[in-house]
């Protein structure tokens, strides 16, 4: 694009060169910026800065004729280290300061400059530039302008000759100038480093283990923990903006058996950070590498196959998340957002599909204090909001009438009344094109498109994709009405919500039930291994301690697979004892044949 | 020294706002905004309204946003906890950029997710491996969270 603009150009630049002679060169500067001054009062943005959107007093021109002030540009070169272009990212050798930053890069010749930076490669056109930017960075004393050979001795002299400071963590860590640097009495810099003195500024973050030590922002304080102290990873992803941080490795393995579940395995222990979310984790883990250790004991719980875990992992610590900040709501509500929340999602979807039509926003805003006072009824509201969005799609009329009825308490006749008046007006009656309604009136049985996302009951659990063979499951829980996927998923899913009291608290699947009963797990365990995979899930909460029975099914698992003329199978399966023992009835016939003929 | 650059970002977004997104100040303060972004038409997050935060650095734009989904969402490129794994709010950030700009480049980020650079790898498996699977539980996840 330089390029071009340069083969374009020329002509201009060559008219303009011989201007540029040092006698004329005031002048026409002079020149340049009136005609540039009376352009502004048309269009200011002309002269801003597009970097920190002042106005540009002196021009930084980059050969990609990407026009910045000088400070955003000295800034970049100087306290960034960078080359690169602030618009543009093309790393250049050279940029121009100049006060005539309506020419182009092209436009200056090698004679105009007058001052060259090698340091940062800056070429100045003007001394008062050069000047200008050079005291910027000079450690001169603001209050009395002594000069000094370094930033220390500044500091110094600023301290015991004028009781004033300068923040060290900002000095050293801000990209500014020395110039630009605040001074503070000893107060003002107390109050800096703690709470922060301006907007977007909240203090230096200390660090709680290292004390007196803060640090400019959460970013170097977060390099800091990484390099000096140690995070629980498992917290950390629960919820990162809480998360707690540990002086050592001793303090974190003390939070790790307190809050989560370590391997104690010696190997494991002298490894570190063998730890887990869940003691389901941890008995996979305890399967997988510690097998033949425990399984002698008998103490192995089967965990769950690894896939199932991975899958989920990710999305565990939302949902736990979620659950916890949305606790409030996820009682009363399918979906556990707060009403704050949904009435700004209404906004922020009213907005768009009005295409930022603010009188018809503010129109459509209107109506929910009407409705909520009952000045209108539902129809009529629902009318209204019809014709404000008078030309938007029947989804997203539906969605923005679902949002509204969702503003108003599930059981309440503000709500029904939306919910009557949307299928009176035909808005719900068709599934297809304003499906979400439908699946709010509470019933869960409705089959359509939107049931399917599981609004109902149990929708705050979202570990839907991770489950794998859902068929297989269906038939190891053993139910006679055809199951869909939803819902098994959500009775796997369930066991490991148990702890955080949904509203299905109430929900026990049967197999749940089964589980008391000795004989109907076994078979059920023998089926397949998915069934295996997912049975340990119900185990967590409920009996983590099976110990024996879950032994059982192994060797079960492995005997009757090869064969079946184990006598010890007795108590484990129906339907094997009754082949084993019809085998044996028909070895005691043969054996009375036998004895009878002899 | 940020103060006045955010003020021109919130007066643009006010006169000429982009398509699909919108943000500005969360409260009085400057440094802290909550933006929206419409699930784009052709992506399975189509009709959700997703919620993010943005927090400025003192040092904007020099240095950039802090930008995080406040509403879950199922992609490959944004982990449970909002983060968005986008190179312009990292590495190839630039000054010149804006939090317009950048919640566009959000919007194409869910249009056309990024499996090769996964930030969760369980979901761009799934991407690469079975895409329907991955729209139909994106699609749920829309409707679960974002309407």
């Amino acid at each position: 694009m330089s390029e071009k603009d340069n083969r374009n150009r020329p002509d201009r630049g060559d008219r303009k060169a011989p201007d540029k002679s040092k006698g004329s060169k005031g002048r026409s500067d002079r020149k340049v910026k009136a005609e540039r001054d009376t352009e502004d009062e048309l269009d200011d943005a002309n002269d801003q800065c597009l970097i920190c959107a002042n106005k540009i007093k002196y021009g930084s021109i980059t050969p990609c004729n990407h026009v910045t002030c000088h400070l955003c540009s000295l800034r970049q070169r100087k306290l960034f280290g960078k080359m690169t272009c602030l618009v543009c990212r093309t790393e250049n050798d050279r940029v121009i300061f100049s006060k005539n930053y309506s020419k182009t890069f092209e436009d200056f010749k090698e004679s105009d400059f007058t001052k060259k930076d090698g340091k940062s490669a800056i070429d100045y056109d003007d001394n008062d530039i050069f000047e200008e930017c050079e005291k910027l960075d000079r450690n001169d004393c603001k209050v009395c302008s002594e000069s000094f050979s370094n930033f220390k001795s500044l500091s110094e002299h600023m301290k015991s000759t004028h009781n004033k400071f300068y923040c060290l963590i900002c000095s050293s860590n801000k990209k500014v100038f020395v110039m630009e640097l605040a001074i503070y009495s000893y107060k003002q810099l107390q109050k800096h480093q703690a709470d922060g003195d301006e907007k977007g500024f909240d203090g230096h973050p200390p660090c709680k283990h290292c004390k007196g030590k803060r640090f400019y922002s959460e970013d170097e304080l977060n390099t800091h923990i990484r390099d000096k102290h140690e995070r629980c990873y498992i917290c950390d992803q629960n919820s990162p903006k809480s998360a707690d941080y540990y002086k050592n490795y001793d303090d974190l393995f003390k939070h790790f058996c307190e809050a989560h579940f370590v391997c104690t395995v010696p190997s494991c222990l002298e490894k570190k950070f063998v730890v887990f979310r869940d003691d389901l984790e941890l008995t996979s883990h305890m399967l997988k590498e510690h097998g033949g250790l425990l399984g002698i004991n008998g103490k192995v719980v089967v965990g769950t196959g690894t896939s199932f875990q991975t899958q989920l992992s990710a999305f565990n610590d939302a949902a736990e998340r979620r659950r916890g900040s949305n606790s409030r709501t996820d009682m009363s509500e399918n979906n556990g957002d707060s009403t704050e929340l949904k009435a700004k999602r209404l906004e922020e979807r009213a907005k768009h599909y009005l295409n930022y039509n603010t009188d018809l926003l503010r129109e459509f805003m209107q109506i929910i204090p009407q409705y909520k006072s009952k000045s209108i009824t539902a129809k009529d509201a629902l009318k209204k909001i019809r014709s404000i969005f008078n030309n938007i799609d029947i989804t997203e009329l539906g969605l923005i009438v679902f949002e509204f009825g969702e503003l108003f308490p599930k059981k309440s006749n503000l709500y029904q009344g939306i919910i009557d008046a949307s299928r009176d007006l035909q808005l719900s009656t068709d599934d297809q094109n304003f499906p979400v309604l439908g699946n709010s009136s509470a019933k869960v049985t409705t089959v359509h498109g939107w049931d399917r996302s599981n609004l109902g009951s149990s929708s705050s659990q979202e570990r839907f994709p991770a489950l794998s063979k859902p068929k297989k499951q269906a038939s190891a829980v053993n139910l006679n009405q055809p199951i869909r996927y939803s819902k098994v998923m959500r009775k796997t899913v369930k066991p490991a919500s148990i702890s955080t009291m949904e509203e299905n608290s109430d929900y026990k699947p049967s197999y749940l039930n089964s589980i008391n009963h000795p004989p109907s797990p076994a078979p059920s365990k023998s089926q397949s291994t998915i069934s295996d995979a997912k049975f340990p899930a119900l185990q967590k909460k409920t009996k983590k301690k099976e110990i024996p029975r879950v032994k059982n099914v192994n060797i079960d698992h492995s005997q009757w697979g090869s064969s079946s003329r184990s006598t010890d199978t007795s108590d484990s399966q129906e339907p094997e004892i009754q082949i084993s023992d019809k085998r044996k009835a028909k070895q005691k016939k043969k054996q009375e044949k036998i004895l009878f003929a002899t | 020294m940020s103060t006045k650059r955010i003020r021109k970002e919130l007066a643009d977004l006010g006169r000429d706002p982009p398509t699909s997104c919108s943000a500005g100040p969360v409260g009085d303060d400057l440094y802290h905004w909550q933006a929206s972004i419409m699930g784009p038409p052709d992506s399975p997050y189509a009709g959700g309204v997703f919620f993010l935060s943005i927090h400025f650095p003192t040092d904007y734009p020099f240095k950039p946003p802090k930008i995080a989904f406040t509403t879950k969402i199922y992609h490959p490129n944004i982990n449970g906890n909002g983060n968005i794994c986008l190179d312009i709010l990292k590495d190839q950030w630039s000054p010149a950029l804006t939090i317009s700009k950048v919640l566009l480049s959000i919007c194409s980020l869910l249009t056309d997710a990024n499996p090769d650079d996964p930030l969760v790898p369980e979901i761009a498996h799934i991407y690469k491996q079975d895409r329907a699977k991955y729209e139909a539980t994106a699609r749920e996840w829309t409707k679960k969270y974002a309407v």
